[in-house]
């Protein structure tokens, strides 16, 4: 393009394509809904690919339990149902506060949008931290992945009472560890987003004109849900 | 404005571009969410068997999912595309596990078979061909012996099977 063919579009922009008064609305799209929409596509197809990533996992879940059912039963003995259950409640809140976070955004209440983001926020430090609890708990007690897993005495008996454990159990682990460890990546993804979304809310941005970004974080955040309200029965409820 | 007119087509009972979950429905569904918490920690006290409790717990995570979907991804208020395109990564994600499961019962026998020889030991496992061959070549060596496993015509392998092949011993690496 000319230089002559960019000041003409600059020219252009100025009449009535610019939506000077409109700071978030980019100048590409037609209004509020055009954008919305098109920011709402690209979040699914985005959200969509999650799944099929996280499929992959669950597909190496599904073929491992397929063939040794008996390393899942074990495994599941050496988790605590307890941690993981209080972490599913504090993750359904936290997508409820999420859900909320959106209906305050389109109701233009900036204090319980903000109110709203820092419940989420503080779900997921929540979340990270029953998290971190358990998995400090495991690396004291050698419940490793792969060739790492060489649990103490004291933790076999525990979880075993006596019974010879399984020479495939560090299967389990591997799967436990790779699955819970990307989710809770995921999680870090998402205090990181919401504390982008906090600042912005602050200063004002969003209002019944402009919330996709509280939308789009907000169907990440439920997707992550998504992904623990299976991983929860999957990993520590094993008949 | 066609792009207007279009979306009032697909959603003509829903204002949908602003559709705001009241109060009401968002409890509503984390009240539904944790019954359903509640539920499946509670089924997996019930012995249905070990086939039946997965089934159960499959099923509360599935009705707990479609809640989320639904409701809180407000999906059922969603434009269709939004949803063809999340149902359409789950219909991949089964078509992708279901394909595998096909093939890994494909190769059960060959597993068996090297259960069968190689008992892990201490020291880790030692790799030596299987004694127990899953192709029972009626007349020949080792899948001669009774107590063989039982492979249905069509599993059998159409590959030869590792003890038919040049001899290389192997060592695992040790497990654990």
């Amino acid at each position: 393009m000319s230089e002559a063919a960019i000041d003409a579009d600059a020219a252009h922009e100025d009449d009535d394509h610019g939506h000077h008064d409109e700071p978030f609305l980019g100048h590409h799209f037609k209004d509020h809904d055009h954008q919305f929409n098109t920011g709402k596509l690209g979040i699914w197809l985005f959200l969509g690919q999650e799944l099929l990533f996280f499929g992959g996992l669950f597909c190496a879940y599904a073929i491992y339990r397929g063939m040794h059912p008996e390393i899942f039963v074990e495994g599941h003995h050496f988790l605590d149902v307890n941690l993981g259950a209080i972490n599913t409640c504090v993750l359904l809140f936290s997508s409820l506060t999420a859900a909320w976070s959106v209906r305050m955004a389109q109701l233009g209440n900036k204090k319980g949008l903000m109110l709203m983001i820092a419940l989420t926020i503080a779900c997921a430090f929540g979340f990270l931290g029953i998290k971190y609890i358990e998995y400090s708990h495991k690396f004291h007690e050698g419940i490793l992945w792969g060739q790492l897993f060489a649990p103490s005495p004291e933790a076999m008996e525990h979880a075993m009472h006596g019974v010879e454990a399984n020479s495939r159990l560090h299967i389990f682990f591997s799967i436990y560890f790779v699955m819970t460890g990307l989710h809770g990546i995921h999680v870090i993804g998402g205090i990181i987003a919401y504390a982008w979304l906090l600042k912005r809310a602050a200063a004002g941005h969003f209002g019944p004109n402009y919330y996709g970004p509280v939308d789009f974080i907000a169907l990440y955040w439920h997707l992550v849900d998504l992904v623990w309200i299976f991983l929860f029965p999957l990993l520590y409820l094993i008949h | 404005m066609a792009y207007r007119e279009n979306e009032a087509e697909a959603h003509d009972e829903e204002h949908h571009e602003h559709h705001i979950m009241s109060p009401k429905v968002l409890i509503g569904t984390w009240l539904g969410l944790m019954v359903l918490t509640g539920l499946t920690v509670g089924a997996i006290k019930v012995d249905f068997g070990a086939q039946a409790n997965l089934i159960v717990a499959m099923a509360i995570a599935g009705a707990k999912a479609m809640l989320v979907c639904l409701i809180f991804m407000h999906l059922w208020f969603d434009q269709k595309y939004n949803v063809m395109i999340f149902f359409g990564s789950v219909i991949f994600v089964v078509l992708f596990i279901s394909i595998t499961f096909i093939d890994t019962k494909r190769n059960e026998p060959f597993r068996d078979a090297y259960d069968a020889t190689n008992k892990p030991t201490p020291e880790g496992r030692v790799l030596v061909e299987p004694t127990v061959s899953p192709i029972s070549t009626s007349g020949s060596d080792a899948a001669a012996q009774p107590g063989e496993l039982k492979v249905p015509e069509h599993q059998k392998p159409k590959v030869p099977w590792p003890s038919q092949l040049p001899d290389t011993p192997r060592v695992a690496p040790t497990a654990h």
